[in-house]
């Protein structure tokens, strides 16, 4: 929960930052595109 | 899921895309393919995915399902036609950890994991109607 992630054109936030008091659908991607 | 993604987020969940890049790539990956209306986030080095156990599969299985989609649709399956496109999708081709398997998760406010699924193949997404009926359950 504490990895941080990379955000173009954005401070980097960690997981717990992005998640935390919102419901959220979280999708991982093999690659962009 | 950029098409549904108002469906999507009627449903109170606000949306998280994952991808195993950096961020400097993803600003030129945005520029030339958005904006999205949904914040992407690069894990380059794969913590988050592995910590959540999102493997890395065998290559050949994942090469042999490549093989079928070039026989099918030919490179269009997988290149786009616009020139920055197909740059940045190749480059991604190449630098990234591509064999990587993806997935979708729920969580609620607390963090608390309400629902998931990991890809076992490509094309074993989670369909956008199963996360909305995941979603509406919770």
């Amino acid at each position: 929960m504490e990895v941080v992630l990379q955000r173009p054109f954005h401070e980097d936030q960690t997981f717990k930052e992005v998640i935390e008091n919102k419901k959220s659908l979280v999708v991982f991607v093999r690659h962009p595109g | 899921m950029r098409e549904r993604y108002e469906e999507l987020t009627s449903t109170g969940y606000q949306i998280v895309i994952i991808t195993p890049s950096t961020g400097a790539y993803l600003e030129q990956f945005v520029q030339a393919f958005g904006p999205y209306p949904y914040s992407v986030y690069g894990d380059p080095k794969r913590e988050l995915y592995s910590s959540m156990g999102h493997l890395t599969m065998q290559k050949w299985k994942l090469l042999a399902k490549a093989g079928k989609g070039l026989l099918k649709g030919g490179t269009k399956a997988f290149i786009p036609e616009d020139p920055e496109q197909k740059r940045l999708v190749q480059k991604a081709m190449k630098t990234h950890d591509i064999y990587i398997q993806g997935g979708t998760w729920l969580f609620d406010e607390e963090g608390n994991i309400l629902w998931n699924h990991i890809d076992t193949m490509p094309e074993d997404h989670a369909s956008i109607d199963t996360i909305l009926i995941e979603m509406k359950k919770h």
